[in-house]
């Protein structure tokens, strides 16, 4: 069997006690993690699925522009962050498993290893207030 | 293969009466192959007593696990470093900053130590050791990082039909609510799974873990889990904690030993001795 790397095992350990909804994936474009707030937003309990690649988030969650057009998999801001190996911050919508719609802004970020070894990517995501909040002057 | 221990002891030299039998050194493993192969693995206090490798040597490799105190205490002592015609491969952990010569300086030169590791007689070559694979003379090294402050390796080691996996300083258990539930999300798992030869990391009690969460060390009832998970051969508990003397850790292991019945031999890391691999379980030797 092999382990994951020691990267992810200690993000996931990490992100398993962060209120903010997280996902890894691995260099192969597979969501090796989700963690409990992940799961309580978009209803998924990825540990029964098991891994999932990322080519079912469409199906999974009918992702959209904020628009409202479709998002295609590769402009999926984790399918960027994986492939182009930058940070990609975008909004966007996501339905939950009941199909209800959420507005979110979601942060993805590569995970680039030791020596340029990639070892997958992650990302962070929040709902949008419905309200448009003055911005706070530093 | 055999492996021999010059140094078992975590964090600090700790030699004094109480200690003799485990040893107080630094960590310090000697692996030698059928051919006369010769591999280090760290350069704790231990080092020391390596001191002529003999004419018939003409390469020693070093394979550091990180760069902590403790595992490079002896390498200014190391005697091979002095001889003109001994090739000397160091190798270390890669770091996103500096490469290992430029790590290694920072001990290695004044005021820390009067020797500069330029100034060293031997020919020295210094490795970034790759992640993955790649093979030795007379053994095949697997390098992976595992959980432990700052860039840490654990390797495994294939050679005469024998493997050994070597992870002193360790703590899977960091953080892991579900500790071994999962063994894929198990730091080092697969470098340590079926080895016919475990030397880790169990430096503290059940009771001194909770103070020391995130130092990057294992209990020895954590280390007995993992072994058992891994299905090794035998097991050398090592990285004994400084303040722990002899009868202490006779005591320790034995109640490790009783808690259930095990399916590894048990050989706590002891200075001095020696293990054979290359038959099933390992066998001690003098």
């Amino acid at each position: 069997m092999s382990a994951k790397a020691v990267e992810l095992i200690l993000l996931r350990q990490l992100l398993s006690r962060l209120p903010l909804p997280a996902t890894l994936v691995d260099a192969g474009g597979n969501i090796v993690y989700s963690n409990p707030a992940s799961e309580r937003l978009l209803g998924i309990d990825y540990e029964a699925k098991g891994e999932v690649p990322l080519s079912r988030v469409p199906e999974m969650l009918d992702p959209r522009h904020s628009d409202g057009s479709p998002m295609e998999l590769r402009h999926l801001p984790l399918s960027m962050a994986l492939h182009d190996r930058r940070p990609q911050q975008y909004p966007m919508i996501i339905h939950d498993r009941s199909g209800a719609p959420h507005r979110i802004v979601t942060t993805a970020v590569p995970l680039d290893g030791q020596g340029g070894t990639l070892l997958g990517a992650m990302n962070f995501f929040w709902e949008e207030e419905d309200e448009e909040q003055e911005p706070v002057l530093p | 293969m055999k492996a021999t221990f010059w140094g078992t002891r975590g964090s600090l030299p700790s030699p004094r009466p109480g200690t003799t039998r485990y040893g107080g050194n630094t960590s310090c493993v000697e692996v030698r192959t059928g051919d006369g192969s010769v591999m280090l693995l760290d350069a704790g206090s231990g080092i020391h007593r390596l001191a002529d490798f003999g004419a018939s040597t003409g390469r020693v490799d070093v394979l550091l696990t990180h760069l902590h105190m403790d595992h490079i205490l002896g390498l200014g002592f190391f005697g091979a470093l002095f001889q003109p015609d001994l090739e000397v491969h160091i190798w270390g952990p890669p770091s996103t900053t500096l490469d290992l010569r430029a790590r290694l300086s920072r001990y290695l030169s004044p005021p820390l130590f009067p020797v500069r590791l330029t100034d060293l007689p031997c020919k020295l070559v210094l490795h970034d050791a790759p992640r993955g694979t790649f093979d030795l003379p007379s053994a095949s090294v697997t390098a992976d990082l595992v959980c432990h402050p700052g860039p840490t390796l654990g390797y495994r080691l294939e050679a005469d039909g024998a493997t050994l996996t070597y992870i002193p300083d360790h703590e899977p258990a960091l953080g892991d609510q579900a500790f071994l539930a999962a063994p894929e999300w198990t730091s080092g798992f697969s470098l340590m799974t079926g080895v016919d030869l475990l030397i880790h990391d169990a430096q503290y009690t059940d009771e001194e873990y909770p103070a020391h969460v995130g130092w990057g060390h294992s209990t020895i009832s954590q280390t007995m889990a993992l072994a058992e998970a891994a299905g090794v051969g035998t097991l050398a508990p090592f990285h004994h904690d400084p303040s722990h003397n002899d009868v202490l850790l006779d005591r320790l292991f034995s109640v490790a030993l009783e808690e259930q019945d095990w399916s590894f031999e048990f050989s706590p890391a002891r200075e001095g001795t020696t293990l054979t691999l290359g038959r099933h379980p390992a066998l001690r030797g003098s």
